[in-house]
């Protein structure tokens, strides 16, 4: 397991985990913006999302920026496993119930066109990915009814999707009946993402690095550091958008989701995806899954790559397993199903879960006409961000696209408007903890190497994190979104927000939205036991 | 006047706490969300008994709740630029607390002159 031993490494933003894709893709150059610029369209967000979007359009003849806060890749695309599917996250016998038949078909048919989408450009482009057509089981966790596969098979097949029963899923250690989704895809995601960064470029797109947008608005960006990027379009593909203050945060919710990468012995297992159906003890709503796949490691292993134990980020109060446990528990899960060698990489994911399970791709909801936001990637983000690219495009070039009104950020799906209040009830008592804490002040010294923690100190609340060399990190504990309160993720040096799902170093630098800013920070001067505003 | 009453001591309490903010706000120290929240719970309450009861007399106590108003679109705006990470105007919480003041005298005076 690799560390990121220095957090201001421009290769990762997201916390202290390396994972496999990062470990293995060498990162385009840093390339910040240091001039004013003039262009069709901004896309802020060098991930797979903004990417797509902007290979769109620079193959349209749009003249295109991009601009990413850390490297190419460095929020989430790094840390997906890269399943390309239309075996959605969310079952299609629950898609029926929400949209109808029609709708689930469209569904089905969006995720089918992003995996052919991103096959064509891997041709087309000659990227050199690992791109590979694979098929995906889906298995039943004991926690749910038998019963449930078969609905699932006659809404798939109600809805388009090739897909068919079989009675022993291939590579599972024990004997488990399961559907076998068809033309299913995986391929490196970082890899794939500097071929699209080579295809941009070449079509006369620019992007750069390390430059962050701190004011996003109709007419363009402005960089921290004041150069601006005027623009008839502006594309924000944040994963979490943080041009969108209140809208978005009621209809999404934020969750962590935990990775592992293990030997196993060269070909002792199909290239193949697998799902189990989830933990309905766990959450009914939305159980938490396992979710497998297999790729070429060297010649004589393979790694197969497991994730799961998915909570609400900042929130492990359900099952009372803390961020950096939870590996353990993918790896006892992955040790009963498959054959593993030896354990290698760990790191974790941001998942975000729209209350009707598909993404928000379009117009943002009360901004000018020519805003678009990519979000919601509901645990499938490679096929959402990828379709995002065509459905944006189409949007910017006034073309008609059967899918706007689908995957519209403004619509609010009435029958799944419980989440909603759950959500909003989530924030209201996030605040009602805010209370001030008449005990006295807590003594810093009690903090020890390596340890984070929320402390009340001087009439106010801090996130003090103590580095192993002793030395502290004093930060506000409120999140620069809408002030709820940060928790500390002891597994990625992170403060997190349980609210909305933005997150923050342990210094202090935002590192996902929504929030856009980073977090005021202190130094603690010990003589006159005051602290100083940094 | 059960209600009147009710209203004044939810105001009372409402004024405890807006001090308190009041006295953070001074001091440039951050407010504490969950004590904003119940200020401004408690006050709404009690601006809702009073248009109760003055919807249900012949005499309501319409000065004070309009100044009680004019009171709460201070407070509105102070805390949502507050929560969204502007900072707020000391002059602006010392004025939303006078204003407040004087509706509190108002319903005094109407309650017990």
């Amino acid at each position: 397991m690799k560390l990121n031993s220095n957090p201001e490494d421009p290769r990762i933003t997201s916390g202290k985990n390396i994972s496999y894709w990062t470990d293995s893709a060498t990162t385009p150059t840093q390339n910040p913006l240091r001039e004013n610029l003039k262009t069709d369209v901004v896309v802020i967000g060098g991930g797979l999302a903004g990417l797509s979007v902007a290979y769109c359009l620079t193959q349209s003849g749009k003249s295109v920026v991009l601009v990413e806060d850390g490297a190419i890749g460095s929020g989430e695309t790094g840390r997906t496993t890269a399943h390309l599917v239309t075996a959605l996250d969310d079952r299609y016998y629950d898609f029926e119930s929400i949209f109808g038949e029609e709708k689930t078909r469209l569904i089905a048919e969006s995720h089918q066109m992003a995996i052919d989408f991103v096959e064509k450009i891997v041709k087309e482009e000659k990227i050199d990915c690992g791109f590979e057509r694979v098929d995906g089981y889906l298995f039943i966790d004991p926690s749910d009814e038998e019963k449930s596969l078969d609905k699932e098979l006659t809404a798939c097949r109600k809805a388009g999707v090739a897909v068919e029963m079989i009675e022993e899923v291939p590579g599972l250690s024990e004997k488990k009946k399961g559907l076998r989704f068809l033309n299913q895809a995986q391929f490196h995601p970082l890899l794939y993402l500097n071929g699209l960064c080579k295809a941009i470029e070449k079509n006369g797109g620019q992007i750069y690095t390390n430059t962050h947008a701190s004011a996003i608005h109709h007419e363009g960006i402005t960089t921290t550091e004041g150069f601006t990027v005027q623009a008839k379009h502006i594309v924000v593909a944040t994963n979490s958008p943080v041009n969108n203050l209140f809208t978005m945060f009621e209809k999404q919710y934020a969750y962590r989701t935990y990775v592992i990468g293990a030997l196993v012995k060269k070909d002792a297992l199909p290239k193949a995806l697998w799902w189990d159906t989830g933990d309905f003890d766990v959450n009914s709503d939305v159980p938490p899954y396992h979710y497998v796949r297999v790729c070429p490691y060297d010649d004589v292993h393979d790694l197969l790559i497991s994730g799961g134990e998915d909570h609400p980020t900042g929130d492990t109060s359900k099952t009372e397993v803390k961020e950096e446990d939870r590996y353990e528990l993918i790896e006892n899960w992955t040790l009963k199903h498959f054959p593993v060698q030896k354990f290698l990489h760990r790191w974790s994911g941001q998942v975000l879960e729209p209350m009707d399970g598909i993404a928000f791709i379009g117009r943002n909801p009360y901004d000018k006409d020519n805003v678009y936001i990519i979000t919601g990637d509901s645990g499938n983000g490679m096929t959402h961000c990828s379709f995002a690219g065509l459905l944006i495009s189409d949007l910017i070039n006034g073309k008609k696209n059967k899918w706007e009104e689908l995957y519209n950020p403004s619509r609010f799906t009435l029958s799944e408007s419980a989440s909603v209040l759950s959500q909003m009830a989530k924030e209201t008592i996030s605040y009602l903890k805010q209370l001030p804490n008449f005990n006295g002040t807590e003594e810093l010294d009690s903090i020890k190497n390596g340890e984070g923690r929320i402390v009340d100190m001087l009439e106010e609340q801090f996130g003090v994190y103590r580095n192993e060399k002793g030395e502290l990190n004093i930060v506000s504990a409120e999140c620069t979104h809408l002030k709820c309160g940060l928790a500390w993720n002891a597994d990625e040096l992170s403060w997190d927000c349980p609210c909305h799902g933005s997150r923050f170093t342990y210094d202090g630098k935002v590192i996902q939205g929504p929030a856009n800013f980073d977090l005021p920070t202190y130094r603690y001067n010990e003589k006159e036991n005051t602290l100083e505003k940094r | 006047m059960g209600t009147i009453y009710a209203a004044i001591a939810i105001l009372s309490l409402t004024a405890i706490l807006g001090m308190y903010l009041l006295s953070l706000v001074l001091r440039s120290k951050t407010t504490p969300n969950g004590v904003a929240i119940i200020h401004g719970v408690l006050a709404v309450v009690a601006v809702v008994l009073l248009v109760v009861y003055s919807l249900g007399h012949e005499t309501g106590t319409w000065e004070s709740i309009t100044v009680f108003l004019i009171a709460a679109t201070g407070g509105i705006v102070m805390g949502y630029r507050d929560i969204t990470g502007r900072s707020v105007p000391k002059w602006l919480a010392v004025v939303h607390g006078l204003i407040a003041v004087i509706g509190f005298i108002l319903l005094l005076c109407f309650a017990f002159c």
